[in-house]
């Protein structure tokens, strides 16, 4: 069961040659950058390109000799894609009356999809009349009305206005959990693929270069491309105000300093990246003004030409990049003490479950 | 922020507008208004009137379903020589009527190459009916429904399709509920183009189809008869002509002059 594909396809001169197994109730993030032939995996799976050769099998039965309309995919497409001549409802009530259900029925259904995926959106709306975030969720809830067997997200947050992406996180995150069947992620931010994803699969030049849980790719990419992409120092935990307009985040692995543009409220659920050009090593404890200090032993360390890549044991673990010069007159090896440090406003914050925007968790049956 | 207009623009613009609007006003001028019932009566108008909205409608309809299908073929297909297809389809825009005229007589005539043999085996003549001036009419209105189609189609960003298609909807679902809709500002830009350019039709008409009155005399060609008999009901045939065409622009004065 869930989603196996061994495919070729050729759009013009590039050619994708691509091989994802997802299980069911699992979420595969399918990560890379432009170009990389995302958009040509996803016609490929929806079936508006034809494979070269190679099969999909969806559910235990080959799909890809299916025309579109019957592989039973949702898809919540790139720029939404909503009908422009067709009112919010219509577009969710859309593949349910292309399938012949009764328009009553259908119109029912797609209600109730509305009512708990886009709350606040007016039904009878023109897409053209909503926002970005709103628009993407009526997408989402109209890849959802034909029961799909396999949820198919294309770079869902491309076109969302920054402020509206962290809610829209959550509810494609309760989304995929509540669907029973395999998930697809397509998504140029590591953010993404990395909280959304259990898996996270790395495309570039039309292949995929590297399968792992979003971990094991953050501890081991294999290309620089993927160390820049997936390298980034992240950690999700829950916010606590101090007194002075930070605030903590506390993550498993241990807490950082961060600095909120706004008030935030305790227990907020939050994502926070730190780039790993940000984070300064030091052979004793550091003097300055940076909040986040932290002691540590080096469990590695990649040099990858001018670069080098360090990695820190320390709570929390992080990672920090430095000219190979200076990791060379710093004489770090693997196992040494060493001090990190970086400052509270290099982090970059988004806070996810403000309680205004998301729908209460447990609300989103198939 | 408005930009000043230089001088000589307003000199040249006002000139144009002149160049335009004097005609019209010439007309209003020279009307015979206080002969109007009989000149009206005299110069045949009620019954051209009533021939030109027919054949003009039926110009129009029968160009949409020609039209509509041929352009989808233009903007869809990838089949080999589609630019030629293009350029002699929409030929009819550039050629004088008067030439297609002559080019249908030698087609459809009775004694043309399609139309003797339709004469000889179903008894069909084209010529001296109201159905030719209806073909000779859709002959130069056609190409404006495929060209506004075309780039309409041309327009719809494909994705939507694909969409449609993966959202579970067959190809004639996702053309009704999707293209179409989308479409409808194009199809009805088209429509009216073309229902103008069969009111205004001349050429083709007179050439094909003859002038003869309550069969084949349209407005046009009955102000071109009366216009030497009859100058007073020309004038008003010409005003009632007018009010049709500023009747055309009123309605779809946005989607025209604005493009959509």
């Amino acid at each position: 069961m869930g989603l196996h594909t061994d495919l070729v396809a050729r759009r013009g001169d590039f050619e994708i040659a691509v091989t994802l197994d997802v299980a069911d109730g699992e979420t595969l993030a399918l990560l890379g950058p432009n170009g990389a032939g995302k958009s040509t995996v996803v016609d490929a799976l929806i079936g508006t390109l034809a494979l070269a050769h190679g099969t999909i099998e969806l559910g235990g039965e080959r799909i890809d000799m299916l025309s579109p309309e019957r592989r039973a995919i949702g898809v919540c497409f790139q720029d939404d894609l909503l009908f422009p001549r067709l009112s919010a409802l219509e577009n969710v009530a859309f593949g349910l009356r292309a399938r012949k259900v009764a328009k009553a029925a259908a119109r029912a259904r797609a209600a109730g999809l509305l009512e708990r995926l886009a709350p606040g959106v007016d039904a009878r709306a023109a897409p053209a009349a909503l926002s970005g975030g709103e628009r993407q969720r009526v997408a989402l809830a109209r890849s959802l009305a034909n029961e799909p067997r396999l949820l198919l997200l294309d770079e869902p947050f491309a076109n969302v206005d920054v402020s509206a992406r962290p809610g829209l996180r959550a509810l494609v995150r309760e989304v995929a959990r509540a669907f029973g069947g395999p998930t697809v992620l397509i998504a140029h931010d590591p953010v993404d693929a990395l909280t959304l994803a259990d898996r996270v699969a790395l495309l570039e030049g039309g292949r995929v270069t590297q399968t792992g849980r979003p971990d094991e790719i953050r501890a081991a990419p294999r290309s620089a491309y993927a160390a820049d992409l997936v390298g980034v120092n992240l950690f999700v935990g829950e916010l606590e105000p101090l007194d002075d307009g930070a605030a903590a985040l506390r993550t498993a692995g241990g807490d950082i300093t961060v600095s909120p543009d706004e008030p935030v409220g305790r227990g907020s659920r939050a994502v926070a990246t730190l780039k790993p050009i940000d984070v300064s090593l030091h052979a004793g404890e550091p003097e300055g003004s940076a909040r986040n200090v932290f002691r540590g032993t080096i469990a590695e360390i990649a040099v990858d030409g001018e670069r080098a890549r360090v990695r820190v044991d320390a709570r929390p673990p992080l990672t920090a990049e430095v000219t190979s010069g200076s990791a060379a007159r710093m004489a770090l090896r693997v196992g040494d003490e060493v001090w990190a440090s970086f400052k509270a406003v290099e982090v970059s914050l988004q806070i996810e479950d403000d309680p205004d925007r998301t729908p209460a968790a447990g609300t989103l049956g198939r | 922020m408005r930009s000043r207009t230089p001088l000589p623009l307003w000199i040249l613009a006002a000139i144009g507008v002149a160049f335009v609007s004097l005609p019209l006003l010439a007309l209003l001028i020279r009307a015979p208004w206080s002969d109007l019932g009989t000149a009206f009566t005299g110069a045949g108008a009620g019954t051209a009137l009533r021939l030109s909205i027919v054949v003009s409608l039926a110009a129009t309809v029968l160009s949409m379903v020609l039209g509509v299908p041929l352009a989808w073929v233009l903007a869809r297909s990838t089949m080999p020589g589609r630019s030629v297809l293009r350029a002699i389809v929409v030929l009819p825009i550039v050629m004088p009527p008067v030439v297609g005229g002559l080019g249908l007589l030698a087609a459809l005539g009775r004694g043309g190459v399609v139309g003797r043999w339709l004469h000889e085996t179903a008894g069909i003549q084209l010529t001296f009916t109201i159905w030719g001036a209806i073909v000779a009419t859709t002959f130069v209105s056609m190409p404006l429904v495929v060209l506004a189609t075309e780039s309409g189609l041309r327009s719809i960003d494909r994705r939507y399709e694909g969409a449609a298609a993966a959202l579970g909807a067959g190809p004639r679902y996702a053309i009704r509920r999707v293209v179409l809709p989308m479409l409808g500002p194009s199809l009805a830009a088209g429509a009216v183009l073309a229902w103008a350019r069969a009111l205004g039709e001349f050429g083709a008409t007179i050439t094909f189809a003859g002038n003869l009155a309550g069969r084949t005399q349209t407005l046009p060609l009955a102000v071109y008869e009366a216009r030497l008999t009859d100058p007073g009901g020309a004038i008003f045939l010409s005003l009632i002509l007018i009010a049709m065409s500023i009747g055309v622009l009123v309605a779809m004065r946005d989607r025209i002059t604005q493009g959509h």
